[in-house]
């Protein structure tokens, strides 16, 4: 379970300080992310109580492992979202944190299959026939239509989707086969 | 003439601090400085020696009478153009005769948005109000005196003198203004 702090945040200019609230910070953040070098900063913020903060820091490029990990974990599944945009992020998470996120909701496992392509890319770690498989047979039709858009998902895949109990996603596997071909 | 000072901008989030250099802080300028602690910052911020920021600085609400004051001096045009017409003229009213008729000198631009909002000028109880239109009336820039001839705050007895402006357009301008006087005053007669 988290433990989320409160956010104490001032801006200073010449020692005369004003005291930043939540949205502030938060326009601040959204606006401005690539201020935010510190991963000690980051960390902080991915414990604000505020899941606008959250938010916004797992779209940072510049999270350790350490607030990486603990993001994955967050109640609010559009922080795990954000945290699938990120490059960094989908570099450094590990599979079981992936397997995770997916079995979390279908919500996570659409935004999972949205981002293969860049896990693949970016993540040698991460066991992508393994995700493949889980994608490809998942309950939501979503989530299957996702992978059977895919160019990239294997053939066999594709082929057992081709066979799908939904219309569309037949429909859309045998086109993705068809354009392999 | 300004002097201007290095601006130290730091952000601290649960005692840690980012700092910033002169291109960020002008970038988080934002809409949060407009609160009772915001003042003193934007009157450091009207300091800076990056004439960005303080052109930022000077559409803000809640500026101080010593920042705007300082932002009036200006080298930049534009932020002593920004400083006057911010909030609609309002800040012509916190303003005196001296500033004032620095201001009408210090370029057309500045004279021409003077012109502009005289409206403002003849609610500024401090100062005298018919000095300061008459000397925007004198203003070597015709465009200066077109924009007061066709002000329907201008006082009639300066549009009276503008219709014998050695510009046509201006002379024209000022007598279609006080003709628009003259028509409202027959329809409510009527």
């Amino acid at each position: 379970m988290n433990n989320f702090k409160s956010i104490d945040a001032t801006l200073s200019v010449n020692g005369k300080s004003v005291k930043l609230g939540t949205q502030s910070l938060c326009h601040i953040l959204m606006s401005f992310l690539d201020l935010f070098t510190d991963p000690n900063i980051l960390a902080e913020l991915a414990n604000a109580e505020d899941f606008e903060l959250r938010r916004c820091v797992a779209r940072s490029e510049n999270l350790n492992a350490e607030t990486i990990s603990l993001l994955l974990q967050d109640p609010s599944e559009s922080v795990v979202e954000y945290l699938f945009r990120s490059k960094n992020a989908t570099k450094h998470l590990k599979h079981e944190e992936i397997l995770y996120a997916l079995n979390r909701s279908a919500y996570l496992a659409e935004k999972v299959a949205n981002y293969l392509g860049q896990l693949r890319k970016h993540n040698p770690n991460v066991n992508i026939e393994e995700l493949y498989s889980i994608l490809a047979t998942h309950h939501d039709c979503r989530v299957r239509s996702i992978i059977a858009q895919d160019v990239t998902t294997p053939l066999a895949h594709l082929q057992a989707l081709v066979m799908d109990c939904d219309a569309d996603v037949t429909r859309q596997a045998r086109e993705t086969v068809a354009n392999i071909a | 003439m300004n002097s201007f000072k290095k601006i130290n901008a730091l952000l601290t989030v649960n005692g840690k601090s980012i700092q910033f250099g002169s291109w960020d802080t002008y970038r988080i300028i934002g809409d949060y400085l407009e609160v009772p602690g915001g003042t003193e910052i934007l009157s450091e911020l009207a300091h800076s020696a990056y004439n960005e920021i303080r052109l930022k600085v000077s559409y803000y609400n809640g500026l101080s009478l010593e920042a705007i004051e300082f932002l009036l001096d200006d080298p930049v045009e534009k932020v002593v153009y920004e400083t006057v017409t911010a909030q609609n003229g309002e800040r012509l009213l916190l303003l005196n005769q001296q500033q004032i008729l620095k201001l009408i000198s210090r370029s057309p631009k500045i004279a021409h948005a003077l012109a502009r909002y005289v409206n403002k000028l003849m609610e500024n109880t401090q100062i005298d109000r018919i000095e300061i239109v008459s000397a925007i009336s004198r203003h070597p820039d015709p465009c200066v005196r077109h924009t007061l001839a066709e002000n329907r705050s201008t006082p009639k007895e300066l549009l009276e003198k503008l219709v014998t402006d050695s510009d046509m357009d201006v002379a024209q301008t000022a007598q279609n203004t006080l003709n628009t006087f003259q028509s409202e005053v027959t329809y409510e007669q009527l």
